[in-house]
């Protein structure tokens, strides 16, 4: 079965960096910001790195743990070989286990920390991701001062940094369940058009989740999807309404809840480190929100076999988080 | 009057180049591309020297021209020396261009770093 | 797009001190270190945004294309960095251009001969 329950799992406490466009959106609540795409760095993936092991330094000072006391580092990003979470690893002596799925990494690496918990081989477990805009553009576009032109459902990779302790010690926050999903490839070649490549994996992701969680889609106060982006969350909307019959009514996207319309990002946020920063800054901020399902959106890509002209796969991934009160 | 010519016809073109982004999956490069041995072609033809001639700026300005240029580089070198006139003179027209490019994104990359 | 190329043209009949064949390579060449200055200062990608084809198409387009790449590449170094990518987007169309060219170079010459 694809779904797993956790009941000794809680997340204990999180940080959260936000770049330059994103401190100017619709969030805030970030723990710290970045003024240029630099953030005291020399190159672009360089300053990723830095974000992410600002990210675990500040984890571990919040909570005066010592890295000993961290049983696995999880994480990864959008580079080639995750070499952001490599780069930052290094800083730390914490068994490293890099892991990707694209923007639905962050769910994975909760699900992997929640499982190594409720089996009671870790006591503490930071799961991390992020995502620099520049230096996606770079390995998966073009340079960035190329002026190159977007049609209007492409989504601009969002820039930050959001890592998390997963915890056995009994917090407010619950880790209840979490569904891996099967990767889906509707044969969509064009990489300006990733709701539409994604949408049809975090509708069977969802479904899957409630048929084996044995829940319905209104049992939750709110799904917040990774980076559908606007586009895709409705194109998510009538999928599921068409191939599983039910309408997903409280269906918020991370993605497309970051940025203002004036700072014209076309179809919203993309990149792994979006449905991190929306959950950290909006959702858990609002005490409204009790019953929450994350669901991870990643876009299996990689510029080599577009080129050889193949489709675009995906994959979601989903985590359910209580709020207790 | 060379003026509106030369409106016309750059604007016509890079219409044409717009309607074709905007609705095919091509890419910036493979308009480029295209436009370049298009221009070639319309060298090879002995229509670009006429735009040349009536439109003025407005022919030399587009990418077309790169290929006029590698045309009438070769096709000259051809009849200084033969057949090796087309090797040695492909590139020479259009020196200017490329060289110039190649210098100065050399030199401004040196001194300027990407910001978006 | 149409504006933008007409100023172009502008810039090559001021330089028109010359003889007008060296006219044009002059305006070719301004043409390209304002590309090249205007992408060094990061405005040139905004100018894409809003003028789309228009700026794509000609001279500009290329120079823009190389300039961008030699600046974003800069970190990798100057043989790994800079030397392999400079040429990453314009490269295609001086390539099928050369190939071109020679083809109807050759073409050219058996139709004549």
């Amino acid at each position: 079965m694809s779904s797993v329950r956790f009941n000794k799992v809680y997340l204990d406490s999180h940080f959260v960096i936000g770049g330059p466009k994103e401190k100017n959106g619709k969030l805030d609540n970030f723990d710290l910001t970045m003024d240029d795409y630099y953030f005291h760095a020399k190159t672009f993936e360089k300053s990723e790195a830095n974000m992410q092991a600002l990210v675990i330094e500040n984890l571990l000072i919040n909570k005066k743990y010592k890295e000993s006391d961290i049983d696995f580092l999880i994480g990864g990003d959008l580079l080639n070989q995750i070499c952001a979470t490599s780069y930052s690893a290094r800083n730390f002596k914490i068994p490293f286990i890099g892991v990707y799925a694209a923007c639905a990494t962050f769910p994975l690496s909760i699900f992997h920390g929640a499982s190594l918990i409720e089996s009671d081989n870790a006591q503490n477990v930071i799961c991390i991701t992020s995502s620099h805009g520049l230096s996606a553009e770079r390995q998966y576009r073009y340079p960035v001062e190329y002026g190159n032109t977007k049609p209007n459902t492409a989504t601009c990779t969002a820039t930050g940094a959001v890592g998390v302790i997963l915890t056995k010690q009994k917090t407010k926050m619950q880790i209840k369940a979490a569904t891996i999903g099967k990767t889906i490839d509707m044969g969509i070649k064009d990489v300006n058009h990733m709701g539409a490549v994604m949408a049809p994996a975090c509708a069977d992701t969802i479904y899957t989740h409630l048929q084996n969680m044995k829940k319905r889609a209104t049992d939750y106060d709110v799904i917040l999807t990774g980076d559908l982006g606007k586009v895709g969350v409705n194109i998510l909307k009538e999928y599921y309404e068409k191939v599983y019959g039910s309408k997903l009514l409280n269906v918020i996207d991370a993605g497309s809840s970051i940025y203002l319309e004036s700072q014209n990002m076309y179809a919203g946020g993309s990149g792994p480190v979006c449905l991190p920063m929306v959950l950290v800054c909006k959702i858990l901020q609002n005490p409204r929100y009790h019953k929450i399902l994350i669901v991870g959106t990643g876009s299996l890509h990689t510029p080599v076999l577009i080129n050889q002209n193949e489709t675009i796969p995906s994959v979601a991934h989903a985590v359910e988080i209580e709020v207790l009160s | 009057m060379i003026y509106l010519y030369a409106f016309l016809f750059s604007g016509f073109v890079c219409m044409i180049g717009q309607i074709v982004l905007d609705n095919t999956k091509l890419t910036a490069g493979h308009i480029t591309t295209a436009l370049t041995i298009l221009g070639a072609f319309l060298s090879f033809a002995g229509v670009y020297p006429w735009l040349v001639e009536h439109i003025g700026g407005g022919a030399t300005v587009l990418i077309m021209n790169f290929g006029h240029l590698l045309y009438q580089g070769a096709i000259s070198g051809f009849k200084s020396a033969g057949l090796i006139g087309i090797f040695s003179g492909m590139l020479t027209k259009s020196s200017i261009a490329i060289t110039s490019a190649i210098i100065f994104s050399f030199i401004l990359s040196l001194f300027f770093n990407p910001k978006d | 797009m149409g504006i933008i190329s007409e100023g172009l043209i502008n810039l090559y009949m001021m330089i028109f001190g010359y003889s007008r064949a060296d006219s044009m390579g002059v305006a070719c060449l301004t043409i390209i270190l304002v590309t090249c200055m205007l992408t060094a200062f990061g405005v040139f990608d905004n100018l894409v945004e809003k003028g789309k084809c228009g700026l794509i198409i000609p001279t500009t387009g290329f120079a823009h294309s190389m300039a961008s790449a030699t600046m974003d590449y800069k970190k990798d170094g100057f043989i790994k960095g800079i030397g392999s990518n400079a040429f990453k987007l314009a490269g295609s169309a001086i390539l099928y251009g050369v190939v071109a060219a020679f083809f109807f170079c050759i073409l050219g010459v058996l139709l004549n001969v």
